[in-house]
């Protein structure tokens, strides 16, 4: 009863005109983001973040969550018709979404991405609904310890999901955590790593960080080879799958959203593992396993569903612990915090209307996004034909209002530019930003905790074996981080790597 | 490649070095008190051991040099646009929004793969306009003026001036 009345509170919120015009922007825009390649929800959100500033919380946070899970729709429009993931978490549906597009088939390889993900998105809501409370009130009891030892696994689980080695994504982690600290000390308000600027004072700043190793770097790195894209040109008919379709769909995004959802609560986990996940295990699973990569349902309909599950469950961790579990939601925590609202236990009990208008807005941002990524189909493909020597002026124009925005600093410009050719070379090299700017987001919060757990305990680090919780996390980090050592494990770990790569 | 790799992994050795330095010179404080520079010490150390062990993986004679990283790519255009974007930033308190954009628009629409010689002052014109229109007066951001936004608030206020 209690949940219905919450739920009946949260519609409340998200139906406000304001909220749902928000809500319709961020799916618009997120799906937009997902169908454009060279542009992903990362740079997309930090761009838009700044636009959210004279916004209400409630608008301002909906339309970013509406950017995150609807650019997981619009990147299988390109996976299926042009051959090029979107964004990361699309990257499997082009092993048979083109190739069914190819057979004459893109309608229902489209159909049943945008219908399963519809599927596997409300399911990760309902999750959301029932499992978020219980976990907020078992958080409560979460001590600094606790909060340390998970942030450690996160970024741990992140860094050995990363791609390539291991020991170049810990120093990315480590750089992140560092970069963090800069600024003001928030206890003894020492300046640290300031460099006499006046402008590091304050730290420096998430989005020109994120921005930079994420929409410039990838700029960068499109722009010295020729982009040459073959637009899928046959009118697409019959979006909706057929029988024999739905036959063979339904399993897989049964178990596609089953599998996203609990990867989608894990720190460090996310929609790019869960897609490849699902395809791998309906691969296994499939009676046919060689169809698939030639043009298989089941191998589109699965990662869709997965992704999308992740993409909902995902926001578990951060609206009942604080805790982002990755990237993405790392900057929706930086929105968080910009609109004055601390994420954690507490939110849902301080905060009822904000909490569960998030969360009916997400129904109501899945619906739309069924209804802009069925009968719209027709406008995405007119996007995609947009060539990139158009597309990246104008990406790096967004960049450049969006950073500059934020503080009128021309500072934040160049640092945006620093961190793009940063990121440009860090990707040369097969050094992964992902664990950079996680760490970056929590290097301030996991100090905190080890300050006061530190403090708590009289300087005895006894203190993070005593709790069970606490003592669970850090070995399941050590295990994980050291396993990486081991030759069999460490095969394995470089073939998710590079399959997710 | 090699070269590469080792002048990166050098370049984050130099970075730890400083970092661990830094969190020295800040006070390590006591375990009980700890203190501005404790972590960025032991992190700066760690990574320390990181970039050296990296290193070390990166001159071993069994590792394989990889294929060149700017093979036939158009590496130039890299250096090429983070020139324009730092000179962006430099010109744009000065010259203002709307003269800034067209110029960075137009320069990357004319330099970089081309396509005939009207459309590309036309995109940066319409994209310039598009976007002071939208960010500038629908949105409320603060962007730098000069002349030109003068002007423009001056001759076209319907269109130009803020909503």
């Amino acid at each position: 009863m209690e949940l219905i009345d919450n739920l009946l509170l949260g519609f409340g919120v998200a139906l406000q005109p304001i909220n749902l015009l928000y809500c319709f922007l961020g799916v618009l825009i997120g799906t937009l983001v997902g169908v454009l390649p060279g542009i992903g929800p990362v740079a997309a959100m930090s761009l838009l973040l700044p636009v959210t500033f004279t916004a209400p919380p409630a608008a301002g946070i909906i339309m970013l969550a509406g950017i995150y899970y609807g650019s997981m729709y619009g990147g299988s429009t390109t996976a299926i018709l042009v051959n090029i993931p979107g964004e990361a978490a699309s990257v499997v549906t082009t092993l048979d979404g083109h190739q069914m597009a190819r057979q004459g088939r893109a309608g229902p390889a489209l159909g049943i991405a945008a219908i399963g993900s519809f599927i596997a998105g409300t399911f990760a809501i309902v999750g959301l609904m029932l499992v978020a409370p219980s976990l907020a009130r078992f958080a409560v009891s979460f001590g600094p310890p606790e909060y340390f030892s998970l942030m450690v696994l996160g970024l741990s689980i992140l860094t050995y999901l990363s791609q390539g080695s291991l020991l170049k994504a810990l120093m990315m982690a480590c750089f992140g955590l560092v970069l963090g600290l800069v600024g003001l000390d928030s206890i003894s308000a020492v300046p640290r790593l300031t460099f006499d600027r006046m402008e590091l004072v304050d730290g420096v700043g998430l989005v020109p960080v994120v921005m930079g190793l994420f929409g410039i770097a990838e700029i960068l790195v499109n722009i010295e080879q020729r982009l040459l894209r073959s637009i899928f040109t046959e009118r697409i008919r019959g979006l909706l799958p057929s029988r024999q379709d739905w036959a063979e769909s339904a399993g897989p995004v049964t178990r596609g959203s089953l599998l996203g959802f609990v990867l989608g609560i894990l720190p460090g986990g996310g929609a790019v593992i869960s897609s490849f996940l699902s395809y791998a295990l309906e691969k296994r699973l499939s009676k046919t396993p060689e169809k698939f990569g030639k043009g298989a349902i089941a191998g589109v309909a699965g990662p869709e569903a997965a992704n999308n599950a992740a993409a909902g469950s995902g926001f578990i961790p951060l609206l009942t612990l604080g805790i982002p579990p990755n990237v993405v939601v790392a900057l929706l925590l930086g929105a968080f915090i910009v609109h004055n609202v601390q994420p954690g236990p507490l939110l849902m009990t301080q905060n009822p209307a904000l909490f569960w208008g998030i969360v009916a807005s997400m129904y109501i941002g899945n619906a739309m996004l069924l209804v802009l990524n069925l009968p719209l189909i027709g406008l995405w493909v007119q996007v995609l034909k947009v060539p990139y020597r158009i597309l990246f002026p104008l990406i790096l124009l967004f960049c450049l209002i969006g950073v500059y925005s934020l503080g009128n600093s021309v500072f934040d410009i160049y640092v945006m530019i620093a961190f793009g050719l940063l990121g440009y070379l860090m990707r040369k090299f097969g050094y992964e930003p992902a664990p950079l700017v996680l760490a970056f987001v929590l290097g301030p919060l996991m100090e905190n905790k080890l300050r006061q757990a530190l403090i708590l305990s009289d300087g005895s680090f006894a203190i993070f074996f005593e709790s069970r919780i606490s003592l669970a996390c850090l070995v399941l980090a050590f295990v994980l981080l050291a396993s990486a050592i081991l030759p069999v494990l460490r095969r394995r770990r470089q073939r998710i790597a590079v399959e997710a790569s | 490649m090699r070269i590469g790799e080792l002048l990166a992994a050098g370049f984050w050795l130099a970075v730890a070095l400083g970092i661990s330095w830094s969190g020295y010179e800040l006070g390590l404080g006591t375990l009980v008190d700890p203190g501005p520079g404790g972590m960025i010490f032991w992190v700066g150390l760690a990574m320390t051991a990181l970039s050296l062990a990296t290193l070390a993986a990166t001159v071993r004679p069994a590792t394989a040099a990889g294929p060149p990283l700017w093979q036939g790519l158009r590496w130039w255009l890299v250096p090429y646009v983070v020139v324009l974007l730092s000179l962006y930033g430099w010109l744009l308190p000065a010259l203002g929004f709307i003269t800034t954009t067209f110029s960075l628009l137009l320069v990357l629409f004319v330099t970089i793969d081309r396509r005939g010689w009207l459309a590309p002052p036309l995109g940066a014109l319409l994209a310039t306009a598009a976007s002071y229109i939208v960010f500038h007066r629908w949105l409320g951001t603060q962007l730098p003026a000069g002349e030109a936004e003068r002007w423009l608030t001056t001759h076209l206020p319907l269109i130009f001036g803020r909503s």
